[in-house]
């Protein structure tokens, strides 16, 4: 119960902290979304105009900072992020609402796949290391895990969306043609699948390598050769010993993976014109439209924060040294 | 009466009259073929959820100013022409203290409810009650008053004769009064079911692909050919390039790399790219700050570039250098007087140190800039957008040949909300970017960007569109003039007077010639604009213009 009430404690002080950085951060930057707001109108607004919309923005740069705070830590627990600049006079949360299953469907079902696909083959890896498989798995991952991603999501776009034709070569202009229903669905996949696999390979390779190292260094380690000594089938010794206390860093990675999946995958989204969270953001950053700027950071700090309390949970249920601190 | 408008006007009357005489006979005759879907694809990001034509082109969803709602008149800003639209004619009236514009009969809005002459003094009202609206400021021109006096008259009051200003009312959207006139905030009403009198309704929105169909309704008769319109929002210059080179689209508004070999060579029979000339690039100078505010300075900055190099290498031969005092070629013809041929700078960084030697600036050992009191000059920034390529071209081969005469630059990469605002307030050294006005003649351009009334005292402080923050009272007094008459003579003189100014005195650059970006497939539609048939100025697809090509292209 003290872990428990410990990650509690320490999920309220770095959320805390987390939503502080968030309202500083963007004030640091310069500029201000005035300014830019006259840019946008191409300064023909006049000053009476401007100040009748900073106001409906509420950006009052004039307000002390202390005010402001106060003001933005009403807004966050009430859920009204206000109105967008760039996307003037959207709401937030509709931008941010319009966005988001894109990046859930796509950044969260190739994280969990490649996470998934990674460590398994890094489990194979590490169970036979030293063998030609490794061997093979090892420099390839290597050179998956340090790619450029621009670089190779933009040869995949060209090689099977341009040269072969195989799937579309971006954005939702094939989804426009579509009714709906199933072969909306259709569309919707066929749109998905080169850039999930993009994100699935070239994020697979960092957990092959780090789930093999772990793996190989387990393996060593007294209780597994104890485990072998006593004549536990491979299989156990592999998955119940090995991987089991192997996979734990890995899980933390795994957490802190699902919390940027909110942050969407601004490369992929641009290279494939897909839509989602990650070009928001970038739009939001580019025109200073801190209220569109926040809401994103809320949501990812929160997202990194909840998965990582989850993660410490399920620690509990992986690791009994965590229960077993915890009972004392 | 502004005569070569007026020129311009009775051509476009003639030129409608032949094509309802045309299209009449196609109606019949196997001509033209009606039907399909014209696709486009934009480097937009996100299509916003909003349909008010008062809000400025990008804050509102792409069509919306091009086939939703239509305005008086279309300006050609490649040709001078002037389209009528909502507005048959006009004239000026009282020593040009009064504008009378004749409305379109027999339109309608799309709910069936009659459009007339009241819906125009309604718009422009409207702009008056919420300046916040009236993005051309039109209000600041010596307007003081719009009404109808007929179902299709509409009478404008100025207080100071202000011809050029009838290009800025030409182009405002016309809205129902019966629907707006109930709308509270406007300027953030989204407008969801918008009623305009285009040529599409709006079919279905989602914030990547915006759908239009034909407006059956459309005061020219068979007008649209085509049934659909679908623009789709992708995120990369590179999307739309494959897009097009797949012919998954028709066209589309995109400064393609190397365009005559990415794209046109591709498919020689039906690719084809239009890139009609209506502005300027220039390489502006804040002459608030020093050593910018030192005119023999500045000539030597234009002395020392190579404008033809920095074409080629921006735009691959595709775009040429600009003219010196930013000429728009198919308007210097007109109005380029040739005693200003004598004031321009030739490219020559011998001539460019020795304008600098005999203004007292000195070397250092290493062939660094000092001033006269030996003080080597620091590093000056030119101000680019984060990005974009053609400008980032410029300034590296700005900063190399201003290197050559002494002057080290960085060059700076700013987004677009920090490039825009740094622009306005004055906070930079040099920066590249577009003429701050377009049209037909060169009046818009410099009274934009060199008119004192959009300058500002102090840096800091936002001067709207004199980004170089230079004025003259002699060039106030020249638009001044240019305003207050109709004497074509006189307006030549007032151009060529301010021309001299910017030749002798050199408040920017200008570097290269600036396009409409238009790329087009004929595989499948027919009827766009080019070279050959400039009908609109190769506007992008949710400008203006862009609507006289909806109502043209057709299968071929």
């Amino acid at each position: 119960m003290r872990y428990l009430t410990r990650r509690v404690l320490v999920l309220l002080l770095t959320g805390w902290a987390a939503l502080t950085i968030n309202f500083v951060l963007p004030r640091l930057m310069p500029g201000n979304p005035a300014e830019v707001m006259l840019a946008r109108f191409q300064g023909r607004l006049s000053p009476r105009a401007l100040a009748a919309l900073t106001v409906e923005f509420g950006v009052h740069t004039h307000q002390s900072l202390l005010a402001q705070y106060v003001a933005y830590w009403g807004h966050m627990l009430t859920g009204n992020f206000g109105l967008s600049l760039t996307y003037y006079p959207a709401s937030v949360a509709q931008m941010v609402a319009q966005a988001f299953p894109w990046t859930l469907g796509l950044v969260g079902i190739s994280t969990l796949i490649a996470f998934i696909l990674g460590t398994g083959i890094g489990i194979a890896a590490a169970w036979r290391h030293g063998s030609r498989l490794d061997g093979v798995l090892l420099p390839v991952s290597l050179l998956l895990n340090s790619m450029p991603y621009f670089w190779f999501a933009l040869l995949m776009l060209y090689l099977f969306g341009f040269v072969l034709g195989w799937f579309p070569v971006g954005g939702g202009l094939n989804l426009a043609h579509q009714a709906g229903g199933w072969a909306g669905l259709g569309a919707i996949i066929s749109h998905a699948i080169l850039p999930a696999a993009t994100i699935t390979i070239t994020a697979a390779g960092g957990w092959v390598l780090t789930m093999r190292n772990n793996m190989v260094a387990i393996l060593g380690e007294d209780f597994v050769k104890f485990a072998r000594a006593k004549g536990l089938p491979d299989r156990v010794v592999e998955f119940r010993y090995a991987a089991r206390n192997a996979i734990l860093p890995n899980f933390t990675g795994f957490a802190m993976a699902i919390g940027f999946v909110v942050g969407g995958a601004l490369l992929t989204e641009i290279v494939f014109s897909y839509p989602g969270l990650g070009y928001l953001l970038y739009e939001a950053v580019l025109n200073l439209d801190y209220p569109l700027m926040q809401a994103i950071f809320l949501f990812i700090s929160l997202a990194v924060l909840v998965a990582n309390f989850l993660a410490d949970l399920a620690y509990i249920l992986l690791d009994p040294r965590v229960r077993a601190v915890g009972r004392s | 009466m502004n005569q070569r408008i007026a020129i311009g006007l009775a051509a476009s009357v003639s030129l409608a009259f032949a094509l309802a005489a045309a299209m009449a006979s196609n109606v019949g005759a196997a001509g033209v073929k009606t039907g399909g879907t014209l696709y486009s694809a934009m480097p937009w990001g996100t299509i916003p959820d909003n349909f008010n034509p008062f809000l400025p082109s990008g804050s509102n969803a792409g069509g919306t100013l091009s086939v939703i709602y239509e305005p008086l008149f279309y300006d050609n800003s490649v040709n001078g022409q002037l389209v009528p639209l909502l507005g048959t004619g006009y004239k000026w009236e009282d020593h040009n203290l009064k504008l009378v514009v004749t409305t379109r009969r027999g339109v309608q809005w799309t709910d069936g409810t009659a459009f007339t002459a009241k819906d125009v003094a309604f718009t422009f009202n409207y702009l008056h009650q919420y300046p916040v609206l009236d993005l051309s400021r039109i209000w600041s021109t010596g307007l003081t008053s719009v009404t109808a006096t007929g179902s299709n008259t509409v009478v404008f009051t100025f207080s100071k004769a202000n011809t050029p200003a009838f290009l800025y009312i030409a182009g405002q959207a016309v809205v129902p009064a019966r629907l707006w006139s109930k709308v509270k905030n406007p300027s953030t009403y989204t407008n969801p079911h918008p009623v305009g009198t285009g040529p599409f309704t709006l079919q279905s929105f989602n914030p990547y692909v915006v759908k239009y169909v034909r407006n059956p309704h459309y005061w020219m008769v068979g007008r649209p050919y085509i049934h659909g319109l679908v623009i789709e929002a992708v995120k990369s210059n590179d999307t739309s390039l494959f897009d097009i080179l797949k012919h998954n689209i028709q066209f589309t508004y995109t400064a393609i790399t190397d365009v005559a070999k990415t794209f046109a060579a591709r498919a020689p029979a039906v690719n084809h790219y239009w890139w009609p000339v209506n502005n300027t690039n220039l390489l502006y100078m804040n002459t608030q700050e020093a050593p910018f505010s030192n005119t023999a300075f500045r000539i030597a900055i234009a002395e020392a570039l190579n404008t033809k190099l920095i074409a080629t290498r921006a735009y691959y031969g595709a775009i040429g250098p600009a003219n010196p005092a930013a000429f728009v070629p198919a308007q210097a013809k007109a109005w380029f007087n040739p005693s200003l041929k004598g004031l321009e700078h030739p490219y020559s960084p011998a001539l460019a140190k020795q304008t600098l030697k005999k203004a007292g600036f000195k070397w250092t050992s290493t062939g660094q800039l000092e001033s006269a009191r030996g003080n080597p000059l620091p590093s000056y920034r030119i101000l680019v957008g984060a990005g974009w390529t053609d400008f980032i071209t410029m300034a590296q081969v700005v900063s190399n040949e201003l290197q050559a005469i002494g002057i080290s630059t960085t060059i700076d990469q700013e987004p677009w909300g920090t490039y825009e605002s740094s622009l306005l307030t004055g906070r930079y050294d040099m920066a590249i970017c577009w003429g701050a006005g377009t049209g037909p003649t060169p009046y818009y351009d410099y009274e934009q960007s060199l008119g004192s009334q959009y300058s500002a005292k102090q840096i800091g402080q936002v001067a709207v569109s004199d980004w170089s923050r230079f004025t003259r009272p002699a060039i106030d007094r020249a638009l001044q003039s240019f305003r207050q008459t109709s004497n074509l003579a006189v307006q030549k003189r007032d151009i060529t007077t301010v021309a001299r100014i910017i030749l002798r005195q050199v408040p920017f650059v200008p570097l290269t010639n600036r396009p409409n970006f238009f790329d087009y497939q004929t595989a499948t539609f027919v009827g766009f604009p080019n070279a050959q048939n400039p009908y609109n100025a190769g506007d992008p697809p949710d400008a203006p213009g862009a609507n006289l090509m909806y109502t043209r292209v057709h299968l071929k």
